[in-house]
């Protein structure tokens, strides 16, 4: 498959060449995706996360909140946290079905600084949905996934789909900018339709796995 | 009744409803500053280069790239349908649904859909469509159709939409935006949840991966394609781009014009099937992800748009809607006139082509050409271009069904296009007006027939003595003479204002220019091509090339941009491919300098002012011509000029660049939207606080000195060239 390995060439040096500007992205990652509604949070420790993810959940009233695997879970420490708190947690699909967790948890696949969006690539529908169906959706993302451009964003997006799709792979990505939004009646500004009324992006130290992986 | 009546009359129930205008004027304001300052952040020019180019490779290789989506496609599962026209799209859908016992639709934003009526045919056989996008829901609650294709319900209130949601939810709800937003998501999710099939467009294919993009802010658009286990995409061929990377400048400049933000909420690649593999019932897993993915891929009519070479840069078009956010009618009169299905100005042009010439005939009656929409388009698609080449065919097909009207034909057929004629018909006119006029230069009201020309501005009586009898054929400059230019006057200067063409020319024989006037000079052919009669245009511009080509002037001159197009870009065009013309055509062309330009340009005058400033500047504003600012892309000669003038003190209009609503034929046809067009424009010159108004086109002065008059408004009206006489007496 030459065309993906040169896809893949391209995308390797732009992330090489993208590790060495890491913070400057990095800044310019948070202020785009504020500027977009979004609430960042850099994280020392992923498992100092899970309890600031409670803490918000607490605030906002929250009471059952749904991770997309036990493993991003446990990598945050979120079981305890929240119990701690006093709210529920479910991992993977849930046997309480899709409809009533308040809060999302899912990993972002990567970040683009210039327009502050993450990429939420969930090929599996019950996962993906808890970035679309809970009030609030928190995001975690990796430091060294965050690419500068939105054409670097578009290559990693391409690689990604191409490889999927020359193995006859379906694939589901998006490009989550902010939470979301309308301004259909009266032009007024409106946060929070049909999908979640709060993102919250918690940055995590390199993963120092190259970026796609 | 003829199209301009029933233009006429769709227009007058527009403006019935002062909320269409007022919440499409507040909007106007409100977008151009927020899409400026959404496009500072990168390089319009080259960003929109990028996305034309993109576009037109794209639409070059579509047969190709048609091929490599499907094939993509159906790698990762999708079953592909190509559809020829709206019934097969329509039926495909349909049966598809039916054959899946699907009794609920939910739909994320899809103008094809509307295209080609689908909502109506699920209807039909008994299914249930519902819009989820906030916009779509509303209008459909109301039974209405979209006015503008970025924001549906632009034209209704909050309390017509609290209305809606009354009636929709059978209990009483408050016009709180925030309420009624909550209330459509509790009532959508549901819908999303049991609905058996999701129907959306997408805003762009990906032939190499068989992807298909769809932007939503309301995140509608995932909903859509994941909640239910049977997802259809609707998109027409145009879409089709070649790869994920090729779409940078679309989402960039899509999101910055449609909406003044840097990227929409949601951009999602959905590629193969995604959707649950069942309906989601509560307390119940949704499985892997095995929906169907269906693909509708239409034709109906851009097979034949890409053949047109006149049409098909409108296959180029992103659907930002910028171009009916910035024009000015659209603003006046909203999308139900100004447009058909597809609305706006790209609506109207496409038109013909998926609903047929008839239901185009009417609606592009609104373009009074001003090109703002050109300018604002980040695919630079030339609209106006494409509105004149419709009215060339709409034009003769009726000339082909005898439905063209008499006098109007006369008048551009035979009489404008003859210049002892035209004079003749002018001489007759400046006879008649007497017991009108009663010696004054203006008329305030016309009576009768005549009576549309003053409704909105006094009009200038027709010159006692045209230009060409005042002045000699030839005009020596006093002193040594260095340049010589051939002045094409413009029928509106020699036939209504000879004093500003008097006033060119004395400022010109000031600076040491001769001037040549060849009296054989007639009607540039302007308001002939604007209206669709191209043949008679082609005969004028031969006739005018053959009067100005044996006058020895270097340069030809003109104080009339407007003329000034005709004479740099759309006589080349109009004798492009016959031999004997196009060189003399190109010539003439070559030749030709607006006023401003010349004396800028070549004499290098505005580098020094006339003299010692007046201790007390009266202020002066300026309008530009749109013809000067973006037909000749010229703004900066005529501001240099002005600086030179010592009595004034020039400050700027905070709506640069707006019509003033002339138009040529427009504000004689349609005074009333002209008229709110103007309005706007008075009252942008009135917040300046000016005295006088400088300008450079007598079309303009026209429309703005008439309506101050008409309001009673002390402020005066120059063309520059008065301007600059008057500091030379
Ligand atoms: S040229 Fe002017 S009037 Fe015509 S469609 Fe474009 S913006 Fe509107
Ligand atoms: S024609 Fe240009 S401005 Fe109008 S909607 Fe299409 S892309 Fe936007």
């Amino acid at each position: 498959m030459p065309l993906l390995h040169q896809v893949e060439e391209r995308l390797h040096q732009t992330w090489e060449a993208s590790r060495r500007r890491q913070y400057s992205i990095l800044s310019r990652f948070v202020a785009e995706a504020e500027r977009a509604g979004g609430v960042v949070r850099e994280a020392v420790d992923p498992q100092a996360v899970g309890f600031s993810i409670a803490a918000l959940a607490k605030a906002q009233g929250i009471t059952l909140c749904q991770a997309t695997d036990p493993d991003l879970a446990r990598d945050l420490n979120l079981e305890a946290a929240l119990i701690e708190a006093g709210i529920s947690l479910a991992t993977g699909p849930s046997p309480d079905g899709i409809v009533h967790a308040g809060m999302g948890v899912t990993r972002a696949t990567a970040g683009v600084a210039e327009t502050g969006s993450i990429l939420v690539h969930l090929d599996e529908v019950d996962a993906r949905l808890l970035s679309m169906l809970p009030e609030i959706h928190v995001a975690l993302l990796y430091l060294d996934t965050v690419v500068d451009s939105l054409e670097e964003g578009l290559l990693l997006t391409r690689y990604l789909i191409l490889r999927s799709s020359l193995l006859g792979r379906p694939s589901y990505c998006s490009w989550v900018t902010g939470p979301s939004r309308t301004a259909d009646i009266e032009r007024v500004l409106t946060i929070g339709v049909h999908g979640p009324r709060q993102l919250h992006i918690f940055v995590l130290p390199p993963m120092g796995k190259g970026i796609g992986s | 009744m003829t199209r301009q009546e029933e233009f006429r009359r769709r227009a007058a129930a527009a403006l019935a409803n002062p909320r269409i205008r007022e919440n499409l004027g507040r909007f106007g304001i409100a977008y151009r500053t927020a899409r400026q300052n959404a496009l500072a952040v990168l390089d319009y020019e080259g960003e929109r280069a990028r996305l034309r180019r993109m576009k037109e490779d794209a639409i070059e290789r579509l047969p190709e790239l048609a091929r490599q989506f499907v094939e993509a496609a159906r790698r990762v599962g999708a079953i592909v349908y190509e559809a020829k026209n709206a019934e097969e799209a329509n039926r495909y859908i349909g049966d598809l649904a039916k054959a899946k016992g699907v009794e609920l639709v939910v739909k994320s934003k899809s103008m094809v859909s509307e295209e080609i009526g689908l909502n109506h045919h699920l209807e039909r056989l008994g299914i249930t469509p519902v819009e989820a996008d906030l916009g779509e829901w509303i209008i459909q609650q109301a039974g209405a159709h979209p006015s503008h294709s970025v924001m549906p319900c632009i034209h209704m209130s909050k309390e017509e939409v609290a209305g809606v949601f009354s009636q929709a939810l059978g209990r009483e709800v408050s016009p709180d935006v925030g309420l009624m937003v909550r209330l459509a998501r509790e009532e959508l999710r549901e819908k999303f949840l049991n609905a058996g099939m999701g129907i959306s467009g997408a805003n762009i294919g990906v032939a190499e991966t068989g992807s298909v993009i769809i932007v939503t802010n309301e995140g509608n658009g995932r909903l859509v394609t994941s909640l239910p286990p049977i997802h259809v995409a609707l998109l027409g061929y145009d879409k089709i781009v070649p790869t994920i990377e090729d779409t940078a400048a679309h989402l960039k400049l899509l999101a910055k014009t449609a909406t003044a933000q840097h990227l929409t909420v949601y951009t999602t690649f959905i590629t193969g099937k995604t959707g649950a593999a069942q309906v989601a019932r509560p307390r119940e897993f949704l499985g892997p992800a095995t929906g169907e993915m269906h693909i509708v891929l239409l034709d109906n009519g851009r097979w034949a748009m890409r053949d047109d070479a006149e049409f098909r840069e409108a296959l180029y078009c992103v659907r930002c809607a910028s171009c009916a956010n910035v024009c000015p009618t659209y603003r006046v009169v909203g999308g139900h006139v100004f447009g058909h299905i597809y609305t706006g100005v790209i609506g109207t042009v496409i038109t013909p082509f998926h609903h047929g010439w008839e239901a185009a005939a009417v609606p592009q009656e609104a373009c009074l050409l001003c090109r703002a929409c050109v300018d604002a388009c980040p695919v630079e698609i030339d609209l106006p271009r494409m509105i004149v080449a419709m009215r060339g065919r709409i034009v003769k097909q009726e000339e082909q069904k005898k439905k063209a009207k008499g006098i109007r034909r006369l008048f551009l057929d035979a009489i404008l296009p003859n210049p002892s004629l035209f004079n003749l018909a002018l001489r007759l006119a400046a006879v008649m007006q007497v017991p009108l006029t009663r010696g004054r230069t203006v008329l305030r009201d016309l009576p009768g027939p005549l009576k549309r020309l003053t409704r909105i501005r006094a009009m200038p009586a027709v010159a006692a003595r045209p230009l060409r009898s005042r002045v000699a054929k030839v005009l020596p400059a006093r002193r040594d003479s260095k340049q010589t230019v051939t002045f094409f006057a413009s029928c509106l200067i020699d036939q209504f204002y000879p004093e500003i063409g008097e006033a060119v020319i004395k400022v010109l024989n000031r600076y040491g220019v001769t001037v040549h006037f060849p009296k054989a000079q007639g009607c540039c052919g302007l308001p002939a091509y604007y209206e669709g009669h191209k043949e008679t245009a082609a005969r004028m511009a031969k006739d005018l090339i053959a009067a100005l080509e044996p006058s020895p002037g270097e340069h030809v001159v003109t104080a009339t941009p407007p003329c000034g197009i005709t004479l740099k870009q759309y006589i080349p065009k109009l004798v492009k491919g016959d031999p004997r013309w196009e060189g003399r055509g190109q010539a003439l062309a070559a030749r030709t300098l607006d006023f401003s330009e010349y004396l800028v340009g070549v004499l290098g005058l505005g580098e020094e002012t006339f003299g010692e400033p007046a201790p007390h500047k009266i202020p002066l504003t300026y309008h530009d011509s749109c013809s000067a600012l973006r037909g000749l892309r010229l703004a900066e000669p005529q501001r240099r000029l002005l600086r030179m003038l010592t009595r004034y003190e020039l400050r700027e209009l905070d709506e640069i660049g707006e019509c003033c609503g002339f138009g040529g034929h427009f504000s004689m046809d349609y005074p009333d939207v002209a008229g709110e067009v103007l309005g706007r424009k008075l009252a942008a010159i009135e917040r300046t606080g000016a005295a006088v108004v400088a300008l450079d086109s007598p079309g303009c002065l026209l429309q703005i000195r008439g309506g101050l008059l008409k309001r009673g408004s002390p402020v005066q009206v120059r063309h520059i060239a008065e301007l600059l006489a008057e500091e030379l007496d």
